[in-house]
């Protein structure tokens, strides 16, 4: 994969990086706040990473996009506005509403993500966390797990390493199934005591609402309604999204199930006779004009398979949604419940409310709980030695490139790993992190041989000396990947990657300080819009 | 004098695979195949081409295997020979074969040739050939094999060596955009489909024997296969294969400019899954049929046109009135269609 054209904005105003080579690139300029960080983050939102953008960048007001080309040839465009994205391969155009469905679109044309396993049920991983493989951005380190480790773990991203090398994810627990099925029951059990059980559980709703607008005129209440406010308007937004996706899915099993039924053949045949008066009894199937079916056995089964994939998206965007909305609704319990009010009445709808979160948040346990235990009867559980012994090898193998690539850089360092993670509670910092994750984005591409571009946002974050540097270029110049790396450069040291044969190198210094998107990139970024259907 | 139909064949096997590429070959690999509106399937020959109204003829004998040598090519142009000597008239006269010796053509290189490309000794045995085979059939009066008649006849056949695989043949018979094809496997898939229909058409009730006066005689037998109908089946295989999986073509975007961006996706996807519904409706296999069929007739003859516009010009259509797709959908179908055959 190799990314060719970055661009972002608005009608207004707009970046575009086109100068980027299949080789080596490098992103300089003389100060911080160029845009170096944005550009290098807008690529991979595009494509539909969770970003990590510096604060001051409004990044939701733009369009972003990014053109790549593919391991086959292939070119892809992708253009995101929130979680909206159109993405153009050979000219056709699709409309893609959400990561899920970005991933499998993806993974159909030719970008495939790979499979692991995750809560016990197989899952496609997203791009958060395969972008990892190949990313390390500057904002958001920390040695000791991965970027954004909300929904994926450090575990998850070595089931992806080891997917990438085609093996099967690692899983803890062997299962024992009639014990999960007596689990999943009495989980049942008591899910449905609980609801039933509990009236005020449904009444939280109304009261906690009423309990916000009695407090409006309160000053000292003011910050926390705002917080109130927004996390009910975020939870709403979410609430409106899975309703939709779940909507979707609904007239795609719809759709399905009447595919299915009309899938049968019932032209109608007739006897007739041939020679009147005569005993001859010929055969002629229905007298249609058209020798041919619509459909052949292989496009039917084409069309099943895609919607399938369909419901599978919408699927797993509900699930996403829930999380996320069930993350919300503990905040904003939290929020309600840490407030001390003084009003009778309010306290005792806070004491509900406080009743209610209790039965609420088990009740989301066990929702969450059963959909697991059911999700792992369905995964095949073999769990073969050989396999095992696999992946201590892969593991063993990537912890010892790297710990040979940190020796290279920094032969008088005393780091040793014994994971793509530091201990918790011994995380790197300063030119110690940097040698870190460039060890490990070393390993990776070294020990996997993958096809992806090598990306490092601030390569020489914490002072990196210039003979370190030296090894690190020399070093990743060996990859035949295209490598893209962000520096910032000392008075004394610009002009440095000029003239070097094998680096590209990438001035940003003439940027506007704190304003890289500039009216004049808006003609042509109206152009490339325009050349997805955006009318910007 | 009546033609009388004889020496229709039942045999099958790895015949039928030449047969349909002979009936392909006509379609699309020659400079006149665009005349060739439908196609008799064995009841003159093996195949034979016919124009719109049925006055020009195209004659073909297809050979499955390759010949040992020029006597047994000479034997297989007996059918070609008997309807050149019949009262209806054969414009033009093709052996398709899967192969000749190697002392056959004087130019090896060619594959499309007349007798001029023959060797002499090998055209003097193809001569033996075929006067040997002319005197032991039957159907064919004695008196007529003179010398006149068969140099005049053999001046008048056209060779052809098959030199294409399935594939190829199926990609030959249209220009379609780069994207629509496909890998060689779906290709041969169609093949098969086109194969098998036409030899479904041999399984009609038997002609042996039929006496007709014309050329256009034919239709009254289900014997025949109209170009158009192969070409329509394999557009829509190849460009409604992946209806749900592909992005939604440009040209469909200016209709759903009014729509905000998560709506759009909504609409694109209804539309595919109706047209889903359609494909799968072998109810109404024909006014789908019907539909495509001028969807794609307004589509190359007014390529200028916008989708809303190639719309509005078979709106009153017969094909559009049937079909149970609702508009956006049929705007959709011809946005794909635009695409597919620009």
């Amino acid at each position: 994969m190799i990314i060719k054209k970055i661009a972002f904005g608005n009608s207004n105003e707009a970046f575009i990086e086109n100068r980027l080579t299949n080789g080596f690139n490098i992103i300089f300029s003389d100060d911080n706040n160029k845009g170096k960080t944005i550009v290098m983050q807008s690529a991979l939102y595009a494509l539909g990473n969770e970003p990590i953008f510096p604060s001051s960048f409004n990044f939701l007001d733009y369009y972003h996009y990014a053109q790549i080309i593919l391991d086959d040839g292939t070119e892809l465009e992708s253009c995101r506005k929130g979680n909206s994205f159109i993405v153009k391969i050979n000219d056709s155009i699709s409309i893609i509403d959400g990561v899920s469905e970005l991933k499998r679109y993806f993974t159909r044309n030719g970008f495939p993500f790979p499979v692991i396993v995750k809560n016990h049920a197989k899952r496609i991983v997203d791009p958060v966390l395969l972008y990892q493989i190949f990313f390390v951005g500057q904002d958001g380190k920390n040695s000791s797990t991965i970027f954004n480790d909300n929904f994926y773990k450090k575990e998850d991203f070595w089931n992806l390493i080891f997917a990438l090398a085609g093996l099967e994810s690692e899983t803890i627990d062997i299962i024992d199934q009639d014990e999960i099925k007596t689990k999943i029951d009495l989980l049942t059990e008591e899910k449905k005591v609980l609801k039933s059980k509990s009236k005020i559980y449904k009444s939280r709703k109304s009261s906690s609402l009423d309990l916000v607008s009695q407090q409006r005129s309160n000053e000292a209440f003011e910050s926390k309604v705002k917080s109130i406010t927004s996390l009910q308007s975020r939870i709403v937004e979410l609430t409106k999204s899975r309703n939709r996706a779940a909507s979707r899915k609904l007239t795609n099993e719809r759709t399905l199930d009447e595919i299915r039924s009309l899938n049968r053949t019932n032209t109608a045949s007739s006897l007739y006779c041939i020679d009147c008066g005569s005993d001859r009894i010929g055969y002629r199937s229905g007298d249609k004009s058209y020798t041919f079916d619509i459909t052949d056995k292989d496009m039917r089964r084409n069309i099943i398979e895609s919607i399938q994939d369909k419901i599978n998206a919408y699927d797993e965007e509900v699930q996403n949604c829930n999380l996320q909305l069930n993350e919300l609704q503990r905040q904003l319990q939290a929020l309600l419940k840490e407030e001390n009010l003084s009003l009778e009445a309010v306290l005792l709808y806070k004491d509900e409310i406080v009743d209610a979160s209790a039965v609420d948040t088990r009740l989301v346990e066990i929702d969450s709980e059963i959909k697991a235990l059911k999700a792992s009867l369905s995964i095949d559980n073999r769990k073969s030695q050989e396999e095992a012994g696999k992946r201590e090898k892969l593991k063993t193998e990537i912890v010892s490139l790297m710990n040979a690539f940190y020796k290279k850089v920094d032969p008088n360092g005393t780091l040793v790993f014994d994971d793509l993670f530091s201990k918790r509670k011994s995380v790197y910092s300063g030119s110690e992190e940097t040698e870190f994750y460039l060890s490990k984005l070393y390993a990776i591409a070294k020990a996997l041989g993958h096809q992806y571009p090598i990306m490092m946002d601030y390569f020489r974050d914490g002072e990196l000396s210039s003979e370190k540097e030296e090894v690190v270029l020399s070093t990743f110049g060996e990859f035949k990947n295209q490598i893209i790396f962000t520096a910032t450069l000392k008075a004394e040291e610009m002009g440095k990657y000029k003239g070097r044969k094998k680096i590209k190198a990438i001035d940003y210094s003439s940027n506007i300080d704190s304003h890289i998107l500039s009216s004049k990139f808006t003609k042509r970024f109206k152009t490339i819009m325009r050349s997805m259907m955006i009318k910007v | 004098m009546a033609y009388i139909v004889s020496s229709t064949e039942k045999v099958r096997g790895k015949g039928a695979d030449y047969e349909t590429k002979a009936m392909l070959y006509l379609m699309g690999g020659r400079e006149d195949s665009f005349e060739i509106y439908s196609f008799a399937i064995d009841f003159y020959n093996d195949v034979t081409g016919l124009n719109v109204h049925a006055e020009k003829a195209w004659d073909l004998q297809s050979k499955g295997n390759v010949a040992k040598g020029p006597m047994e090519i000479g034997r297989e142009l007996v059918t070609l020979f008997k309807n050149y000597l019949s009262d209806l008239t054969f414009n033009y006269l093709i052996l398709f074969m899967a192969g000749v010796p190697d002392t056959f053509r004087i130019d090896s290189s060619i594959n499309t040739f007349g007798i001029e490309n023959i060797t002499e000794k090998a055209l003097k045995s193809v001569r033996n050939g075929l006067v040997k085979e002319a005197t032991d059939k039957i159907y064919i009066d004695n008196d007529k094999i003179t010398d006149e008649n068969v140099d005049a006849f053999l001046k008048k056949v056209t060779f052809v060596i098959d030199d294409k695989t399935k594939a190829e043949y199926i990609k030959h018979i249209l220009s379609l955009n780069s994207k629509f094809i496909p890998k060689d496997a779906v290709l041969e898939g169609i093949f098969n489909t086109i194969r098998d229909a036409q030899a479904a058409k041999k399984n009609n009730s038997s002609v042996e024997g039929e006496m007709v006066t014309h050329l256009r005689d034919v239709y009254a037998y289900d014997r025949t296969i109209k170009a158009r109908e192969i070409r329509l089946m394999v557009i829509n295989t190849l460009v409604n294969r992946d209806i749900v999986g592909v992005g939604a073509p440009r040209y469909f975007f200016p209709l759903i400019q009014n729509y905000d961006g998560i709506k759009q996706g909504e609409v694109i996807e209804d539309c595919q899954l109706q047209i889903s519904v359609a494909l799968f409706d072998k109810a109404n296999s024909e006014a789908f049929w019907d539909l495509l069929d001028a969807i794609i007739d307004a589509v190359i003859d007014n390529r200028k046109l916008s989708t809303a516009e190639t719309y509005d010009m078979i709106s009153q259509n017969d094909a559009v009135r049937k079909t149970l797709l609702d508009v956006l959908s049929i705007q959709y179908l011809i946005s794909v269609m635009k695409e597919a055959l620009e």
